[in-house]
């Protein structure tokens, strides 16, 4: 308590010692011998006073009769302790309180996940910087356990402070506290961590506290206060240091889970375009043994471009790919609007399904309704479209074929398919190979369950042999009108 | 009530008695129970001197009289008593005030730790909540509620008179304008009330209407997360003490319930994925996990070493079997070969039936990628007569084998297909001629282009023989191809 900091005159009328004193005839003079308080002081006989004391310091003179002299002194000594006390009590309970609103505050009005984390804790150690007083305030980073990164720090004025600038041996114990989960204190300069730092450090550091940023056996970093200006850090300051390094931890493991879910957003999002809608469905819903085989009753179709080796003479690499997937974006739809599930994709071959992996009605009818769909289009729209850009001709073939088929997951653990395999897909295939001039070749059977045919078959093809089958099937030909 | 504060034991040593040194007393508390005496007993008349604040008594003096009044130094203690005791009440308020935040500091640091430490479950982390919140505010009831998808609030748990329940089911709030908690909710702004008897905005249930109630709702950046919702403060009505103290747990529930939540949506997630890149290879997941990936049209050209595996005369074999079996036997195939092609930096492409079409050099480059394809294509082989054969001819085929071509050169490298389903491959010429030598190899052989080989000439098992003019019967191309049988099949 420094008597050049006190008010005395104030502290006489704040903490009613004016008031009780009225009783008496008293003068008091402050440590510059300034009257400050009196009262019927004609009845004083002389000057000689005595002593007041606060914290071991005089802080004023008392002057009074010799029967009240000792008692005053006492009562005034008192009052004076009594007040300070409570202001002190006061001032800490409103700083506590700050402490926490400024962080709830924080965290409810300024903190948006999108934010840097780095801006973040810039803006934490700011609030933090407002209650401990130290020269700066540094964040490391744990990296892979316990490798240490310095992430943030400020200092001066509470300006960035550069890496360069902190204290090289100072990671090192920053590592120690890291591994030891718990906090440092040092507010001596005899302390050995502290002499180990300086020893190093042009600017001796008089006091530091070093926390580490943990719940449990996570460690996220480390929070290092360095250097308060008055002796030592209080107790207050410590539990601030320690509250804010909670505030920080929570924040980052925010963060974190922020990114990483906005990361797998992308990632699902990007796997999931390689599969077929219903596809993702099924194979996120179902466990690996509702996946094995099992047999359906399916309906397939195949759908080449049957011109595709003199396209690829004809034009760029670079067109083929563009024209690929333009054809397979019309078809796509087609199939999508008439509930098919694309399989896959091989070269400039399209496999659709009907019935796997969601049961569909009508599928028959549904697959051929959408082979003469795509045979329109492609004469419509696709061929006259290319022609424009300089392509000759564009063909494709067709071909569906129904039967039985095994559905599930092919394939090795770690690289699979969730597809379709059996002899009437193998047909199918076979029948598209067959087919050209944008025909549509359907085996026979397809088209006999179907209840309304819209479009007659072009012809009948009866014994066609196919590679792999001795019997020769019958097919249904649906030529471009 | 202040006085309910007061331990009068602590006056025991008040500054008061400091004037009375000379006199003989006794102090009493309001209660009548002796505080300080400096006597057993006293002689003569004697005065009661109360001290009162606001009409409040407080204590009482008692000493013998003087001269028939009661000594002046009585009414300067007095004086020094009073002011002591409106220290005594400053200083408990003061304190109180002091603790309330320094509680709540270790609060809010226990409630982090603990969310963070033990994954607990959402119940036990709300149960946490529930309980630190009465410890600030004592209410009758309170409870939890979630957000779901913006529509309605469903209670999580609530905690009546101190003891926990679990909500019957289908204890659902509609997030609209139809009840305080919706109001609060939309509004995403604190409610409370004293007076629900004449508060418009409550809409009165079965239940007795509560003498008051707080919603509060939890949100995180602009989310609602859920509400908080308390009712029937034990003896009295809220204070804005008591919403200053809600609001700031409030926002701390938030966060953590929060927490949760994303942790638990991640945890979903990441089952997608994994289930998803079951069907995806290892190298485009790679990728499309670091940021590289390549929209539709965004495709490369790049040199790719490309092989097909193919089982031979695959069609007559599957005719015998039971389509169940067939799986069966062709995912011993795959899971013999496929790992084959991924340990030795291969990609697969797809499988279509029984073959396997897989290249290297894509979609990133590697050095040597004509040596890890045929040492991946040897090393199938060998699979194939070790361990997968064995296993066929336990399920009835006796003779099966697989051919296998390899070409490299330059393709386009991309996502190809429709914007709804696409698949990461190569197209180009030297794709199609892998595929042609794929057909041409017999079982057992390993077809390798010649641009292939001279790259692994010296380094892998020397070829068995050179078709110096292979012609493809589909293209009519000739081509120099080396023929590299690793192991022979028993029964061919």
């Amino acid at each position: 308590m420094k008597k050049e900091f006190l008010n005395t005159a104030a502290l006489f009328r704040d903490s009613g010692l004016a008031n009780i004193l009225t009783q008496f005839p008293y003068k008091f003079r402050d440590a510059f011998g300034r009257e400050i308080a009196s009262c019927s002081q004609d009845k004083l006989e002389n000057d000689s006073g005595i002593k007041i004391v606060l914290d071991e310091e005089p802080i004023g003179e008392l002057i009074s009769t010799q029967k009240d002299r000792l008692i005053l002194k006492d009562i005034i000594e008192h009052y004076l302790e009594r007040f300070l006390k409570l202001e002190k009590d006061k001032f800490v309970a409103r700083t506590d309180m700050m402490i926490v609103s400024d962080a709830i505050n924080f965290l409810h009005d300024s903190l948006s996940q999108e934010m840097d984390l780095k801006q973040v804790f810039i803006k934490i150690l700011h609030m933090l910087r407002s209650y401990t007083y130290t020269s700066s305030l540094l964040l490391y980073k744990v990296e892979d356990g316990c490798e240490l990164e310095a992430l943030v720090g400020i200092g001066d004025k509470g300006k960035p402070l550069d890496y360069c600038l902190w204290p090289t041996r100072l990671a090192r114990c920053a590592s120690l506290v890291a591994r030891q989960k718990q906090m440092y204190v040092a507010n001596k300069a005899d302390d050995p961590l502290l002499k180990f730092i300086n020893n190093e450090h042009e600017t001796e550091i008089k006091n530091i506290a070093i926390v580490p940023l943990c719940a449990g056996e996570q460690v996220l970093g480390v929070l290092v206060a360095l250097d308060n200006p008055t002796e030592k850090l209080s107790q207050q300051q410590l539990e601030a240091i320690d509250f804010y390094s909670k505030i920080i931890f929570q924040v980052s493991t925010e963060k974190i889970a922020f990114t990483k879910l906005k990361a797998l957003k992308q990632t699902t999002e990007r796997l999931e375009q390689y599969l077929d809608h219903n596809v993702v469905e099924e194979v996120c819903e179902k466990t690996s043994e509702e996946l094995e085989g099992v047999e359906k009753k399916l309906v397939t179709l195949f759908i080449k471009i049957a011109n595709f080796s003199t396209i690829r003479q004809e034009i760029s690499a670079k067109h083929i790919i563009d024209i690929l997937n333009f054809h397979f974006d019309s078809m796509a739809s087609i199939v999508e609007r008439h509930q098919g599930t694309i399989d896959k994709t091989i070269g400039d071959v399209m496999m659709v399904v009907w019935g796997h992996p969601n049961e569909v009605e009508n599928a028959e009818e549904l697959a051929v309704n959408a082979a003469l769909e795509m045979q329109e289009t492609v004469l419509n729209s696709i061929k006259p479209l290319l022609k424009g850009r300089g392509l000759s001709d564009f063909e494709v073939g067709i071909g569906i074929n129904s039967g039985s088929a095994v559905a599930g997951n092919l394939g090795a653990k770690d690289f699979m398919d969730y597809t379709v395999i059996g002899d009437s897909i193998n047909l199918a295939q076979r029948l598209e190979s067959k087919a050209q001039n944008n025909e549509i070749w359907v085996r026979s059977d397809v088209v006999r369950d179907i209840k309304d045919l819209k479009v007659k078959p072009t012809r009948v093809a009866k014994n066609v042999k196919v590679k792999g089958k001795k019997e020769g099937v019958t097919v249904f030909i649906f030529a471009p009108s | 009530m202040k006085i309910d504060y007061i331990n009068f034991q602590d006056f025991n040593k008040s500054i008061a008695f400091k004037p009375l040194k000379t006199h003989v007393f006794r102090l009493l508390d309001c209660r009548g129970v002796v505080v300080y005496r400096n006597t057993n007993s006293f002689e003569g008349e004697y005065f009661k001197l109360p001290v009162e604040i606001d009409g409040e008594k407080y204590f009482t003096f008692e000493g013998p009289l003087k001269d028939g009044k009661i000594p002046d130094e009585f009414l300067f203690a007095k004086l020094l008593l009073i002011d002591d005791i409106k220290f005594y009440l400053k200083k408990h308020e003061a304190n109180k005030e002091k603790q309330k935040h320094w509680v709540l500091m270790e609060d809010i640091k226990q409630l982090v730790d603990q969310f963070n430490i033990d994954q607990a479950s959402i119940r036990d982390i709300v149960k946490r909540c529930l309980f630190i919140l009465r410890s600030y505010v004592c209410v009758e009831h309170c409870s939890i509620f979630l957000n779901h998808n913006d529509e309605y609030l469903e209670c999580l748990l609530s905690m009546h008179s101190g003891h926990i329940i679990l909500p019957e089911d289908g204890t659902k709030w509609p997030i609209d304008t139809t009840s305080v908690m919706g109001i609060a909710a939309i509004n995403q702004a604190f409610y409370f009330s004293n007076d629900l008897e004449n508060e418009a905005a409550y809409k009165k249930t079965d239940f007795p209407t509560p003498r008051n109630l707080g919603c509060f709702p939890l949100v995180v950046d602009g989310k609602l997360i859920g509400v908080l919702n308390l009712s029937n403060k034990l003896g009295g009505s809220f204070s804005y003490d008591d919403v200053d103290v809600i609001g700031k747990l409030v926002v701390i529930y938030s966060r953590v319930l929060n927490d949760y939540l994303v942790n638990e949506i991640i945890r979903e997630r990441q089952t997608t994925t994994e289930s998803l890149g079951k069907y995806i290879s290892h190298n485009i997941q790679d990728e499309i996990e670091h940021g590289r990936f390549s929209k539709r049209g965004d495709e490369v050209r790049q040199k790719a070493i490309c092989l097909f595996a193919d089982i031979r005369s695959f069609t007559s074999i599957s005719e015998k079997l039971d389509p169940k079996v067939l799986v069966k036997l062709l995912n011993i195939y795959f899971s013999e070969l496929i790992p084959i092609i991924e340990r030795n930096h291969g990609t697969v492409d797809k499988l279509v039936g029984d073959m396997i079409a897989a290249f290297w050099n894509v979609p990133k480059e590697i050095s040597d990628p004509e040596l890890h394809a045929v040492k991946a294509a040897i090393e199938m082989q060998k699979a194939m007569v070790q361990k997968v054969v064995p296993h066929w001819r336990q399920g009835g085929v006796s003779r099966m084998g697989i051919g296998i071509g390899l070409n490299s050169g330059n393709v386009i490298a991309g996502n190809i297909g429709s914007s709804k389903v696409m698949n990461y491959t190569v197209v180009g010429d030297a794709v199609q001629d892998a595929e042609m030598l794929e057909s041409n190899a017999r079982p057992g052989q390993i077809l390798v282009s010649q641009r292939v080989y001279k790259c692994v000439a010296g380094k892998v098992l020397r070829p068995k023989k050179i078709i110096k003019d292979l012609v493809f019967k589909e293209t009519g191309k000739k081509q120099e191809v080396s023929v590299i049988i690793p192991i022979d099949y028993p029964d061919y």
